[in-house]
């Protein structure tokens, strides 16, 4: 029988294009030493330390077996986990599931990324795609073109407008403010929102996740331990991975068939006795690489009916102060330190919960939150974060 | 025999590591003053060299800078003899691991001036800079012995 | 707290370049052949469910049975799924520098053939009239006529058949 696994502390840095001011050790370090601290610990009461990055983004390989200097790493257990943009979900599981299989009563998590170290930004994650299939028609096959194609899509599928799209824009900015760990806070307004310039129709340069230097780190320790040293420990109740056959973004658009986050949803909530999602759950920090795919993703997890989604942006239900808010934190279109941007959905969620968010602490009662990762073949993770143990 | 489709896939990408503020500090000193700094960790009772940031072992935030000897120990020798792009120089060539008078670790660095057979363990090695310092490593451009 | 970073700190260039060699496996070994001399396109067969895979592929990933040794011609023509003008390119990993890019939208094209849902692909289109685009209009390759090397580089680009 597994044991039960709690999150017991969280740190993240200030996440900014840049950080030429610290090394990518330094930069973890940072992170690392703020989830330590949050859970009252030091390196001395950690059993395994955990690891994630996308490693193309730096140039900088076997990141970690260097980057024990800043992880704490040193004469620990652990490894690495990458698995693409969703490497900060599955660092956190995999924490989960070091925690729950007995063998450590306390893990540390960390993820970075350090995206100021590439000359062209994201661009070395070019290398992902199959070099015979995918990888040649990356400039018109990449995530801005797809985006797009979400945006056209759900437009034609709803009867949504531009201006909902506008609007999550908006709720990501008033959040991101909020948030004083968010890269992009720009107190936008809705005339500023609609003269970005469309990087494709219906897609706006505003709308696409930018390139961020951070780091998010976990403590995540078994039931015994948690309930002796936490005041307010978050429980994994449960987390599902579920992959897609379709290489690249084609996973998108399955035409008639399921995608990956629906088939996510129906086994958590299933598993879970999740029947009314909005009242079961009462909070979500998804990964929405694009303004577009928040709408449609949180369809897809059922936050809303199909079609619906813009109906509650437009009233305003996703907000902090909203009904069913998502991403209080200002999500992903605001802070995307790509390998570690998983990871801030759990580890905000986790806040939530604690109801340890400042500023963006959403007004509803968070008993039950989710946070999702989202990864480059059509990979989707969801994890299930609940106050109590029951 | 079927013919196998292999094919060639180079990869070619640009990057710029920063060596943060602690890493400025050290090679700003070493390329205009020829000036090499450890530091020290008061907890774990080490100098650390390269300078970091942070102790590794109790992950403590560092800030006392320690001037080092330009001259050290050698604590181990290897002697390269054959060719590959990625080798920096022409073999024969030496690399040792140098412990600066002063510090606790060691870095990894070439022996110059020096005829591969004579080189032992437990030699007195002393840094040559380069005449207009870079700012980066090879600053230093070997150890010869003393 | 946020932005404005005096660039004061030193950064070290380093280029990483690498050489890999990519084995195409036996079933998309077989696709490559018959680009490279047949202009053609081909897919494969599960053999309990009967579903086209394409690309061709080893297993099939409803069924997780090993895939048939039989073959199909799909394509090479097929419905234009989507298309988006290109804005600026991005980097060739090749070259680590921007690509050049043999015409102005990308598309998605469903070939002829492969049901929807089951297999589309990703490539360029060069078109003369973009007012008269449409998603699911006809469209056809245009094929390089030497030194083909069976990637689907072999086909230059896609035009749109206007009716």
């Amino acid at each position: 029988m597994a044991k039960r696994a709690a999150i017991v502390g969280v740190g993240q840095t200030y996440h900014k294009s840049r950080r030429p001011d610290v090394t990518q050790v330094e930069l973890i370090n940072e992170a690392v030493k703020a989830a330590l601290d949050d859970a009252q610990l030091t390196i001395k009461d950690i059993e395994c330390v955990l690891f994630g990055n996308m490693e193309e983004c730096e140039g900088s390989f076997l990141t970690d077996c260097w980057a024990t200097l800043g992880t704490g790493a040193y004469m620990k257990e652990g490894c690495k986990i990458y698995t693409g943009g969703t490497t900060g979900t599955t660092a956190a599981i995999a924490a989960a599931q070091h925690v729950a299989s007995g063998l450590f009563d306390t893990v540390l998590v960390a993820a970075y990324e350090k995206q100021d170290e590439s000359v062209y930004g994201m661009e070395p994650l070019g290398l992902v795609p199959d070099p015979l299939w995918r990888r040649r028609f990356r400039s018109g096959a990449g995530a801005a073109s797809w985006f797009a194609r979400v945006g056209t899509t759900y437009m034609a599928e709803t009867g949504a407008t531009e201006e909902h799209a506008a609007m999550v824009r908006l709720k990501a900015d008033r959040c991101a403010c909020r948030n004083p760990h968010a890269h992009l806070r720009l107190n936008l307004t809705m005339e500023a929102v609609l003269k970005s310039p469309f990087l494709l129709y219906p897609l706006r340069l505003l709308y696409l996740c930018p390139t961020t230097s951070g780091a998010c780190a976990l403590v995540v320790a078994s039931e015994e331990r948690a309930k002796r040293m936490a005041q307010k420990p978050v429980w994994f109740k449960d987390w599902v991975i579920v992959h897609y056959e379709i290489e690249g973004f084609e996973g998108f658009f399955p035409e008639g068939r399921i995608t990956s986050h629906e088939q996510a949803a129906n086994i958590l909530y299933s598993r879970n006795g999740i029947t009314n999602v909005r009242r079961d759950i009462q909070m979500a920090e998804i990964y929405e690489p694009a303004t577009w795919a928040e709408l449609q993703f949180s369809e897809w997890f059922h936050f809303a009916e199909k079609g619906g989604m813009w109906r509650m942006v437009e009233r305003g239900a996703t907000d902090i102060e909203g009904e069913f808010p998502i991403n209080p934190s200002g999500g992903v279109t605001c802070t995307n330190p790509i390998g570690c941007t998983a990871m801030i959905r759990v580890a905000e969620a986790a806040l939530q919960i604690r109801g340890d968010a400042g500023e963006h602490q959403v007004t509803r009662d968070v008993k039950t939150a989710v946070a999702t990762g989202f990864g480059g073949s059509f990979w989707t993770e969801m994890v299930l974060l609940t106050k109590s143990l029951d | 025999m079927e013919e196998k489709m292999v094919f060639d896939e180079p990869y070619v990408a640009h990057y710029q590591y920063s060596v943060g503020a602690v890493g400025t500090k050290f090679f700003t000193e070493l390329r205009d003053n020829k000036k090499i700094l450890g530091m020290r960790c008061p907890a774990c009772h080490l100098v650390y060299f390269p300078p970091r940031a942070t102790c590794h072992r109790c992950l403590a935030k560092l800030d006392e800078w320690v001037e080092l000897s330009d001259e050290g120990t050698l604590i181990t020798y290897t002697v390269v003899h054959y060719s590959e792009p990625v080798q920096p120089q022409e073999p024969p060539f030496a690399y040792g691991l140098i412990r600066l008078d002063g510090a606790d670790t060691c870095i990894c660095h070439f022996l110059g001036e020096v005829d591969p057979e004579s080189i032992n363990i437990g030699m007195r090695v002393k840094a040559v800079f380069r005449e207009k310092g870079e700012g980066n490593m090879l600053d230093i451009r070997y150890f010869k012995p003393l | 707290m946020n932005q404005k970073v005096p660039d004061q700190y030193i950064k070290i260039p380093h280029t990483v370049r690498l050489l890999y060699r990519y084995a195409a496996g036996p079933y998309m070994a077989r696709f490559c052949k018959e680009l490279r001399e047949n202009k053609r396109l081909v897919a494969n067969r599960c053999p309990r469910c009967r579903r086209i895979l394409f690309p061709p592929r080893i297993s099939c990933p409803d069924c997780m049975v090993r895939a048939a040794d039989e073959w199909v011609e799909v394509g090479p023509g097929g419905t234009l799924l989507f298309f988006a003008e290109l804005g600026r390119p991005g980097i060739d990993t090749r070259t680590g520098e921007v690509q050049e890019l043999p015409a102005s939208y990308a598309c998605l094209i469903q070939p002829d053939g492969v049901l929807i849902g089951q297999g589309c692909f990703s490539h360029w289109l060069k078109v003369e009239n973009p007012e008269k685009l449409r998603e699911g209009m006809r469209v056809e390759p245009v094929f390089k006529e030497e030194r083909r090397l069976g990637t689907l580089e072999d086909i230059l680009y896609y035009v749109p058949v206007e009716e």
